[in-house]
């Protein structure tokens, strides 16, 4: 065997498994990804990639994305406060139903949500006649974006607000705080890694979202379109370079975010400790 | 089974774990691995086991060199300082494992753990799990689980470490009694200088990985070998001093000391331990006794503690006096009193004349 | 004064106004953006009673086809990722290497990736346009007896390092040569293997292989999207469990496979079945990369939740939500697991 020695058995063969399979099952394709987009000329790049309808679906997926993860935020806080300091009757049941986005297949979630909203859905027919539309309009992307989002905040958030010392808080009223002082200056600066970590998180899964959104969004170019659909629509049309090259745009995009996800976690566990 | 380690060195990254040991364990002996945290002990013994790789040096069993061998064929019983009992496996099974891998026949390793399980005076738990058992009783069990396969050397990590006092002294005197009675060679790791000297045949004192000295219980007690030692085996009064012509000079106090016999001066610490510290109400002789203050009397216990101030460098002392002597001198608390080493120990590390 | 109410309650204590605004609000927003939807998959589902229903899911053969497909590209994708998963958390859980977090990341990097640029990626590689495409098309088998030949050989190597002797003395023969024995036994073996299939004409030649389009790629898409799933769940667990279990088994004389079975695998079991549960679910349920790599041949390369984006479009809503009913059952039963398993799982340092 080689210089190092193991005690625990097995690092060899586990390690280089793993490698392997992530190569050939993960990097290889995405390689094969980035080497076709390469064979494109930079006109040609900004041909495929920056049309106006390709930057029409960018501006729409990442708009519409970020909407939905910051309502996630404002939803998710509640959700993880009301579950982690109130007791109340079907509490576990509330608890165990946040999972379900992240376990439902998001083309039942869309589907779902297409019929409800639409003009004779259960609540399509009191929302379309008060002049609220949201099947196949920007705000039914948001909605289904926010079904898929909402479990990342509020997981994130939950054990971090477990884990806050209740003398923290009692410390903070002592010293004369008023309950909102105490949440805004004690609370919400301890929850604020956890909140970032969840907004990137849903953020991050809601920009490749499709299976959801292509059932209530209408998919009409300039006005419903996101990004992952578009790329569909190329290669529909059998335009594999130009699907490719939009598909790196995101791909990119999405690295990114990973990357600051996992800063972000860095930084939050150093100010743990 | 002898043990012999030559050369060993292991580093975790910048940090240095041991830093070139050299180690004998005679067959049959039980040793003492002491020293403080960051030490190296339980590197050392995890080396000797098997569980960590050393950079460099050899391990011998015998005369085997087992350097390159596995964990699993060295025939060595280890306790785990948090046991490591296999929480889903009952007592029985956990005592039966190192058989059971072996491909023992049932009988006969049911037979074993009936044995171990007398041994250890637990016959009535072996359908139990870790989870239901005290401290002392996981212990234990580690214990007969490592002595299933009859281990030709057993090794214990902190075996104490984890219990509360009363457990602790009795799991002491019950390890003892069982060395005693199946003389496995054995060595264990341990913070307390107490346990190491009640316990073991040996004591190897370590310090940031290295061996400080290696003796018995009395040796290493009575003669330290270094200033790490006099300081690590207990509470003791360090003055500023010198040495020169036979004599020990500090605070104004004059002991002979012949280990040193040259003209010229060296400045050193002086040690004293609590207990050869005399303490009288008379001065002695001008030269020889230091007046001091008592400011603490703690008469709880075998031997009676003082906490001292002396007059003249404000330093505080503490002397270990007997109870007669306590009940004569009458001491409390603002007294005066005159104190005089019975005899001081000095340490020269670059000393080479 | 009601400033000194809140004071006497207590300072972690929010004012009943609030706590019951918050709870209603919370009973809202999860009843209608969770709990409805459920509810009406299944009212939809048996809207025409259950005897629609059952005609629905099993009268209609491209149905019937597409639940019998979902059954067999799940049960592959996610016994490839049980057994990376196992391999990644043991690696990443038991040893320090350099590289260690750049691999961690690695695993996560699936769920950066969106679906449908995930199946594009996979059409890039296998399809006709692809960079494999037109040798599969030519004449794809002609890999099969390397692929199989290759296989072959990591697994009788993969056995050579689990059964070799720890002990250097136990190290005769075949033991005492660990490279010579490898490398020369594999070369000889897989060019004996590749030419035996060859000689004997087992896969057909000039043939078409399909990937893209067919079974072969519904299963590489599910796989990639579904990779993290066990390894996330068996990593914390892992390392939550600690290493000394298994050093003391490894120091009582257990082999590495004894160990894994008597020590390691009862440790995490309960990890490993959420994430088991959990990448199931997620496999049958994933659209975007399936319906890029599809091509959506009714009764072919139909999965369950592609039949219920046909059925929609074809204005069948209640054979859409029959389908999507079958699918919700299974959602529900994971978090029914999850919710027993959250007090088996260790949740940290207890030991």
């Amino acid at each position: 065997m080689g210089a190092r020695r193991r005690v625990l058995p097995g690092f060899g063969l586990s390690l280089g498994y793993t490698v392997f399979y992530l190569g050939m099952l993960v990097l290889l394709p995405i390689l094969a990804c980035f080497a076709k987009a390469s064979t494109l000329s930079f006109h040609e790049m900004a041909d495929a990639a920056w049309t106006d309808r390709a930057r029409a679906a960018y501006l729409l997926t990442f708009g519409t994305s970020l909407i939905a993860a910051l309502v996630n935020v404002v939803l998710g806080l509640m959700i993880a406060w009301v579950l982690v300091r109130y007791r109340f009757p079907g509490k576990r049941f509330v608890d165990a139903m946040i999972d379900l986005p992240l376990a439902l297949p998001t083309s039942v979630g869309g589907l779902v949500y297409a019929s409800l909203y639409v003009k004779n859905g259960w609540l399509g027919r009191y929302l379309v006649p008060a002049g609220i539309n949201v099947a196949y309009t920007r705000l039914g992307i948001v909605l289904v974006l926010v079904f898929v989002g909402l479990p990342f905040v509020v997981r994130t958030v939950q054990p971090v607000l477990e884990d806050v010392d209740p003398e923290v808080e009692e410390a903070a009223a002592s010293l004369g705080a008023t309950r909102l002082q105490a949440f805004r200056t004690v609370l919400l600066p301890a929850l604020l890694p956890a909140l970032i970590t969840g907004f990137a998180l849903a953020f991050a899964r809601s920009i490749g979202e499709y299976g959801s959104v292509v059932f209530i969004s209408g998919n009409m170019p300039y006005k419903t379109e996101i990004a992952p659909i578009l790329v569909v629509a190329r290669l529909e049309e059998f335009a594999y370079a130009e699907a490719t090259a939009i598909a790196v745009v995101l791909l990119v995009a999405s690295f990114a975010l990973l990357v600051a996800i996992n800063l972000l976690e860095r930084w939050s566990r150093r100010h743990e400790r | 089974m002898s043990i012999e380690v030559k050369g060993v060195r292991k580093r975790f990254g910048s940090f240095v774990a041991l830093d070139g040991i050299d180690l004998a364990v005679p067959a049959g002996a039980l040793l003492a691995l002491l020293g403080p945290s960051g030490s190296g002990k339980t590197t050392l013994l995890r080396i000797i086991a098997g569980l960590e790789v050393p950079d460099a040096g050899t391990v011998r069993h015998d005369d085997a060199d087992i350097t390159d061998h596995a964990a699993r064929d060295r025939q060595v019983g280890f306790v785990f300082q948090h046991y490591a009992l296999f929480r889903h496996m009952t007592v029985g099974d956990n005592i039966g494992y190192a058989l059971r891998v072996r491909g023992a026949p049932r009988a006969e390793r049911e037979a074993r753990v009936t044995e171990l399980l007398r041994l250890i005076r637990l016959e009535g738990i072996r359908d139990r799990y870790p989870a239901q058992l005290s401290g002392g009783q996981r212990q234990r069990v580690a214990l007969a689980r490592a002595l299933a396969a009859r281990p030709s050397v057993l090794l214990l990590d902190e075996p104490f470490g984890a219990l509360d006092a009363k457990v602790r002294q009795e799991l002491r005197q019950w390890l003892r009694n069982l060395h005693d009675e199946i003389h496995v060679t054995s060595v264990f790791v341990t913070h307390d200088q107490e346990e190491a000297f009640e316990v073991a045949d040996y004591v190897v004192v370590m310090n940031q990985g290295k061996i400080e000295q290696v003796g018995t219980p009395a040796e290493v007690f009575e003669h330290p070998a270094s200033a790490f030692v006099m300081d690590f085996l207990g509470n003791v009064n360090v003055f500023q001093g010198r040495v020169e012509r036979g004599r020990a000079l500090a605070a104004g106090l004059e002991v002979p000391y012949p280990q040193y016999p040259h003209a010229e001066a060296r400045d050193t610490a002086v040690y004293v331990r609590p207990h050869e510290l005399a303490v009288e109400s008379e001065p002695r002789a001008e030269s020889e006794s230091l007046e001091a203050r008592v400011v603490h009397v703690n008469p709880a216990g075998a031997v009676v503690k003082v906490e001292l101030r002396t007059e003249l460098a404000g330093q505080l002392l503490n002397a270990e006096i007997d109870r007669e002597r306590f009940a004569a001198l009458d001491l409390k608390a603002g007294d005066r009193v005159f104190v005089s080493p019975r005899r001081v120990r000095v340490f020269l590390p670059d000393y080479a004349i | 004064m009601s400033a000194e109410r809140v004071r006497a309650s207590g300072a972690r204590q929010d004012p009943a106004w609030l706590r019951r605004t918050l709870i209603a609000a919370t009973l809202l927003v999860v009843g209608v953006l969770i709990v409805l939807p459920v509810v009406s998959v299944f009212v939809e589902a048996f809207r025409n009673g259950a005897g629609a229903y059952w005609q629905h899911l099993f009268a209609d053969p491209d149905t019937r086809d597409a639940i019998l497909l979902t059954l067999t590209v799940v049960p592959i994708a996610l016994a490839l990722n049980v057994v990376f998963g196992v391999a990644a958390a043991w690696a990443i859980a038991r040893f320090r290497f350099r590289g260690r977090t750049l691999l961690t990341a690695l695993i996560d990097l699936p769920f950066a990736v969106s679906p449908v640029v995930a199946g594009l990626m996979f059409v890039l590689l296998f399809g006709l346009q692809g960079y494999f495409g037109g040798f599969l098309q030519r004449d794809g088998y002609a890999v099969m007896p390397y692929l199989t030949s290759a296989l072959v050989v990591v697994v009788l190597g993969a056995s050579y390092a689990f059964l070799r002797p720890s002990s250097p003395k136990l190290r005769r023969g075949l033991w005492a040569w660990p490279r010579t024995t490898v490398l020369g036994g594999g070369v000889i073996l897989f060019a004996g293997s590749v030419l035996a299939q060859r000689a004997l004409g087992i896969w057909p030649s000039g043939a078409t292989l399909k990937i893209i389009f067919a079974t072969p790629g519904l299963v590489l898409a599910t796989a990639f999207v579904t990779a993290p799933f066990v390894a996330r769940e068996l990593i914390p667990v892992m390392e939550a469990v600690g290493p000394d279990e298994e050093l003391a088994a490894v120091s009582l004389g257990a082999s590495g496979l004894q160990m894994f079975w008597h020590v390691t695998l009862p440790n995490v079991k309960w990890g490993l079945v959420y994430g088991v549960i959990l990448c199931g679910a997620r496999a049958m349920g994933e659209f975007g990369a399936v319906y890029v790599v599809s091509g959506h041949i009714a009764g072919q390369t139909d999965t369950m939740p592609l039949r219920i984006e046909k059925l929609f479009q074809e204005y069948d809503a209640p054979g859409a939500f029959a389908v999507a009913s079958l699918l919700t059952l299974v959602a529900i039963a994971t978090l029914l697991v999850k919710s027993r398993l959250a007090r088996e799982l260790p949740q940290g340092g207890h030991r």
